[in-house]
């Protein structure tokens, strides 16, 4: 490393104080940036048609009202329940199968030798360095020729062999001392059974966060789910608010309900959950 | 259980194949000529399936006028047939094109199918459409009863795959908001404009600026369908030709440059900012309706998609012929919004028992275009009692009616829409907007156009 | 066939534990592993395996799935095998070159540009503003670290609506904003004007780039508040004895210390900004005159609304090439960095 040298330790106080204050103002400011989209979002929903017409916009809604939510709810060609079981089906299926074969798979990969595993696993972490777009063409193509385009299964069915949960649960599994597994064994258990009733236990954090990751991932999908699920009636939240913000070009005020009806449930959700979703990606230094 | 709902289930389809199969016989009872009355020939047909049940599926793209037109005519059918249950699916305009671009390869799409007719043979050529029986229509008959423009596109090959259910038009006369007019001092707007020069002066004085910014436009046609078919009919009233008899694609002539040039000239005359205005930000048929445009280039499928939204404009809001070049009256109209059965439908009898019903028969014909607000793709709804009702119920519909005569199909380009919003569309709207030269346009706008053609 | 579409990096490896061989074990775990792994072999074979060999073997045909084609895969017949025809086409740099070649020309292009914005601009904020959060008082960085990482799990079709909504010429906040500043209206279309270009970037790209950045960097924040934490109490305390402050601080104790940090986190952020796709498409769509066209944009539209697959296919080779010379790179720059 680089030799450090400083110079001698003469701050002022004061200076020190004005730094500190410039930090504060700063992360004061940069949060309000962050939350700004979302303010914004929320008080146009809020609005009348006319007012978000206006030129210039206002900023704070003139006679707040709650109309664009009801619109949005009641109108027939918007069923935002049955986008909401489309994307809850998708996402919950999806993390039960992630999160059962990743937590057995991570397990073997840990514990176990066997013939060809260095092969195996390093195609399993080859596979997570091929750009989605390369494989959603054949994807498609397969799901095709089985006739599940159109169908919720057709988001599910290829879901089970998730390479990056393999990988966190491998990194957690290692540390699953040895000695436990062969005391088990020693007392006659299975190893389906030390499977279940001792390395699953010690590896819930990391499927918590695995669990928490993909569903994230699966209910803010937008690509695959518009490749595959071709029906209004099939589709999923985030396809479902591109459309009728299309659909509704000029009536942002309509758009942007529509948007905190999708989005912000899911914030709380994050917000529920949180500790283990940072948890996760600062531990396996991966992102979705 | 669930093994016998399955077996018995494939029972059902397999015997709705031997159905389908059957009907395809010479021997089937049932007349094109006996099409007085929808009800009767729905009988006949029903009759003659056999009455156990048949469920069909239509896909359609969202459109809330024309899909309460086919609910309509789906509970009359079903109604007078009662063992038939049909189901209308819809999808957004981009969706649908998309949805059928890869479901009719995987096979998924439903047994009925709303087309653009231009996309037909495509489709049909790869075997993905059924042939028009000809108990439902002969060739002859569907020739002498439609518009040639509108059933130019279901015919591939000699052979017909649908038939279309609207005359659909972009370019002849423009929206105009007549509220607005009034406010600018412009009371006899709807009498129409002599010639262009008459035109820009109120579209000018319809144009409202701030700060040197437009917030109305006088005159929006930068959308992708509006400038398309603007220049494809200028250069015909020029006296031009963009696609010639065997089939090769010209706009680098006099034609087209005048039709650039006119179109650049009510940008030049600062009607409207092709930056602000185009077919992405402010697009006409919200635009026009939201009063951020006081007159739009857009067809009369836009006035019942809008009015819900929009009745304070929809009430002031009638459509004005736009003048021609020198006199001459020449249009480029698209084949319309149609109907066609999949090659795949386990019920195609039914399936074209309905197509009949819903756009053959011209009382249901024209109820469905009342319904969903469109001009008639059959001839002889467009005269007598029917046009009058048509009118009747949409004023708008008037200068229209006087214009199908002079509509041109648009020619067979084998990627219609590649064509027009992919090619045509973005190149025009950059040399409007000033990042291309008139030459550059024409001369790279022949090429891409040529390139679709191999 | 995850839809997440992870892509990411191995972090170093634990030392692998001494080699216990498969001898060793006894039948039961042999049963176990066996049938476990067998289906799961199976599995990957069909839904991994399979796609990546035939979405390399589609890269040589004219394939569109609108046409029937032979026997195996639907290739050849009348999808017919062309060789190299689609990279050689590829190389034709000529402006008379068909519209497909000019648009993927003008996607690689775009797609370099943004990758290679993304990362400068994203370690300028998030390295700064992590240090500033990991300083201030406990509560509050917990605070902080969940607003700015709120975007990350936003839904990037939400991201894209309202950063649109804010960038809208007539409605949006940032016109009004800049029109209350000038006192005159101001309705600059950032989204859709082809002729704004500052130097060789288009603005429309820009606007792009700032929901991007806007929405991603929560996670990079993530990393590197974790990499703070893990610097020893010691060394900053030294570094303070000797009368260390602030940005002295950042600039020779912490950033020297998480340069493997920067390093990794800069490669993942270049590599997913390669397979960006929601947002473009949902807030530009391609557009103005293509100035905000992108490779994987690129290759959605030709494969699924153009049913161009076997070009489609092609154009995803070459950005698979491009992530994999990326990832080599790093992998190179790593391990140097490692055994410094």
């Amino acid at each position: 490393m680089a030799t450090i040298t400083f110079r001698p330790a003469r701050k002022s106080e004061q200076r020190l104080r004005f730094g500190r204050l410039a930090v504060y103002v700063f992360l004061l400011v940069g949060s309000l940036i962050a939350l700004l989209p979302f303010v914004w979002m929320i008080l146009a929903s809020l609005k009348t048609g006319p007012e978000v017409r206006q030129i210039p916009p206002s900023f704070w809604p003139e006679a707040p009202t709650l109309d664009n939510y009801r619109t949005i709810l009641t109108d027939p060609t918007l069923p935002l329940s049955l986008f909401y079981r489309n994307s809850a089906i998708i996402a919950i299926s999806n993390v039960i199968l992630a999160v059962g074969t990743s937590a057995l798979f991570g397990y073997i990969f840990a514990k176990f030798d066997f013939p060809g595993k260095r092969a195996l696993f390093w195609f399993i972490v080859a596979t997570m360095m091929i750009p989605f777009q390369v494989t959603m063409i054949p994807g498609y193509l397969i799901l095709a020729k089985l006739g599940l385009i159109n169908k919720l299964t057709g988001l599910i069915i290829g879901s089970a062999f998730n390479a990056f949960g393999i990988f966190l649960v491998r990194q957690f599994a290692l540390s699953i001392p040895g000695e436990m597994l062969d005391a088990a064994r020693v007392d006659g258990a299975s190893e389906w059974r030390i499977f279940w009733s001792i390395a699953l236990p010690q590896l819930g954090p990391a499927l918590a966060t695995l669990g928490m990751m993909t569903f994230m991932w699966n209910w803010n999908a937008y690509l695959w789910p518009l490749i595959v699920l071709t029906e209004q009636n099939k589709r999923t939240l985030p396809i479902i608010l591109n459309w009728y913000s299309t659909q509704h070009s000029n009536q942002i005020q309509l758009t942007m309900a529509a948007s905190v009806l999708v989005i912000i449930p899911i914030l709380f959700v994050f917000l529920l959950t949180q500790r283990w979703i940072v948890r996760g990606m600062t531990l396996s230094g991966m992102k979705g | 259980m669930r093994k016998v709902m399955l077996i018995l289930s494939l029972l059902l389809v397999l015997g709705l194949v031997a159905c389908g199969g059957g009907t395809n016989a010479p021997a089937q009872p049932t007349q094109p000529a006996a099409d007085s009355g929808a009800e009767d020939s729905g009988a006949a047909e029903s009759e003659s399936i056999a009455t156990e049940p048949v469920s069909l599926r239509i896909w359609t793209h969202q459109n809330n006028a024309f899909n309460a037109a086919y609910q309509t005519q789906i509970d009359a059918y079903m109604a007078a047939n009662p063992n038939v249950t049909i189901t209308l699916e819809t999808f957004d305009y981009d969706t649908y094109i998309q949805t059928l671009q890869t479901s009719i390869p995987a096979g998924t799409e439903a047994d009925i199918v709303q087309m653009f007719g231009s996309w037909v043979c495509s489709y049909a050529d790869g075997g993905s459409l059924a042939e028009m029986p000809a108990n439902v229509i002969s060739m002859a008959d569907a020739e002498a009863q439609i518009f040639p423009a509108q059933i130019g596109g279901y015919i591939c090959n000699d052979k017909l795959y649908g038939v279309p259910q609207e005359f659909n038009i972009e370019y002849g006369a423009t929206l105009v908001n007549t509220a607005a007019a009034e406010e600018a001092g412009l009371t006899d707007i709807t009498s129409g404009w002599a010639n262009w020069d008459e035109f820009i002066a109120d579209a000018k004085a319809l144009t409202v600026t701030q700060d040197g910014v437009i917030t109305r436009t006088g005159y929006n046609y930068t959308a992708a369908d509006a400038l398309s078919a603007s220049f494809y009919s200028l250069i015909l009233q020029n006296g031009g030709q963009y696609l010639s008899e065997d089939g090769t694609f010209t706009v680098n002539t006099p034609e087209g440059m005048a039709a650039l040039e006119l179109l650049k000239r009510f940008v030049d005359e600062g009607i409207i900012d092709p930056v602000l205005f185009n077919g992405e930000s402010n697009w006409v048929g919200e635009s026009f309706f939201d009063g951020s445009s006081a007159m739009g280039l857009i067809g009369p499928w836009a006035v019942p998609e809008y009015s819900g939204d929009y009745p304070e404009v929809a009430a002031v809001t009638q459509y004005v012929d736009l003048p021609t070049v020198s006199g001459t009256q020449a249009l480029v109209a698209a084949s319309g919004w149609g109907l066609a059965v999949s090659q795949r439908s386990p019920a195609q009898d039914v399936a074209w028992d309905f197509v009949r019903f819903i756009a053959l028969d011209p009382a249901n014909a024209v109820q469905w275009n009342l319904a969903s607000g469109t001009l008639p793709a059959l001839q002889a709804n467009i005269e007598g009692a029917a046009a009058d009702e048509l009118v009747a119920q949409f004023p708008h519909f008037g200068p229209w009616l006087g214009l199908l005569p002079f509509a041109q199909y648009e020619g067979a380009f084998p990627d219609r829409d590649l064509v027009w919003y992919e090619i045509t569309y973005p190149r025009i709207l950059s040399f409007l907007q000033g990042t291309a030269t008139a030459e550059d346009t024409l001369v790279t706008l022949e090429r891409e156009v040529r390139e679709t053609f191999k | 066939m995850n839809s997440a579409a992870t892509q990411s990096t191995v972090l170093p490896d634990a030392p692998t534990p001494r080699p216990r061989f498969w001898q060793g074990r006894t039948g039961a775990q042999k049963v176990f592993v066996l049938s476990a792994l067998t289906p799961m072999i199976l599995y990957v074979a069909f839904w991994s395996l399979l796609p990546i060999v035939w979405a390399a073997a589609l890269a040589f045909f004219d394939y569109s799935a609108r046409r029937q084609g032979g026997v195996v895969l639907g290739l050849g017949g009348d999808n017919p095998f062309v060789g190299l025809q689609h990279f050689r086409n590829m190389l034709n740099f000529s402006p008379e070159a068909p519209l497909e070649v000019r648009l993927f020309h003008i996607s690689v292009k775009t797609t370099l540009m943004f990758a290679f914005l993304i990362v400068p601009l994203n370690l300028m904020i998030t390295l700064p503003l992590a240090a500033m959060i990991e300083s201030v008082h406990n509560r509050l960085r917990l605070g902080l670290r969940t607003i700015f990482f709120l975007p990350v799990v936003t839904s990037s079709v939400g991201v894209a609506i309202m950063w649109g909504y804010i960038l809208h010429p007539q409605r949006g906040l940032l016109n009004a904003g800049l029109g209350s500043v000038m006192g005159r209206m101001v309705a600059i279309n950032w989204t859709g004007d082809p002729s704004l270009i500052i130097g060789p970037i288009p603005v429309a790209l820009i606007a792009v780039i700032i929901a991007y950045l806007w929405q991603d960097i929560g996670y990079n924040l993530i990393i590197f508040i974790a990499a703070l934490q893990g610097i020893p109490e010691s060394i900053r305390d030294a570094a303070i004895m000797d009368g260390a402050t602030g940005i002295t601080m950042f600039r020779h104790i912490t950033l020297p210390l998480l340069r493997p940090t920067i390093l990794l986190a800069a490669i993942l952020t270049m590599i997913s900004a390669f397979q960006v796709f929601d947002i473009f498409q949902v807030m530009t769509r391609g557009g103005p005159d293509n100035q905000t066209r992108v490779l994987t944009f690129d290759i959605y539209d030709n494969a699924f609304r153009f049913q161009n697959m076997g070009w489609a296919a092609a154009t995803s080779v070459v950005l698979f090439l491009i992530v994999l010379a990326i990832s080599l790179l790093q992998n190179r720059m790593l391990r140097s960095e490692w055994e410094y």
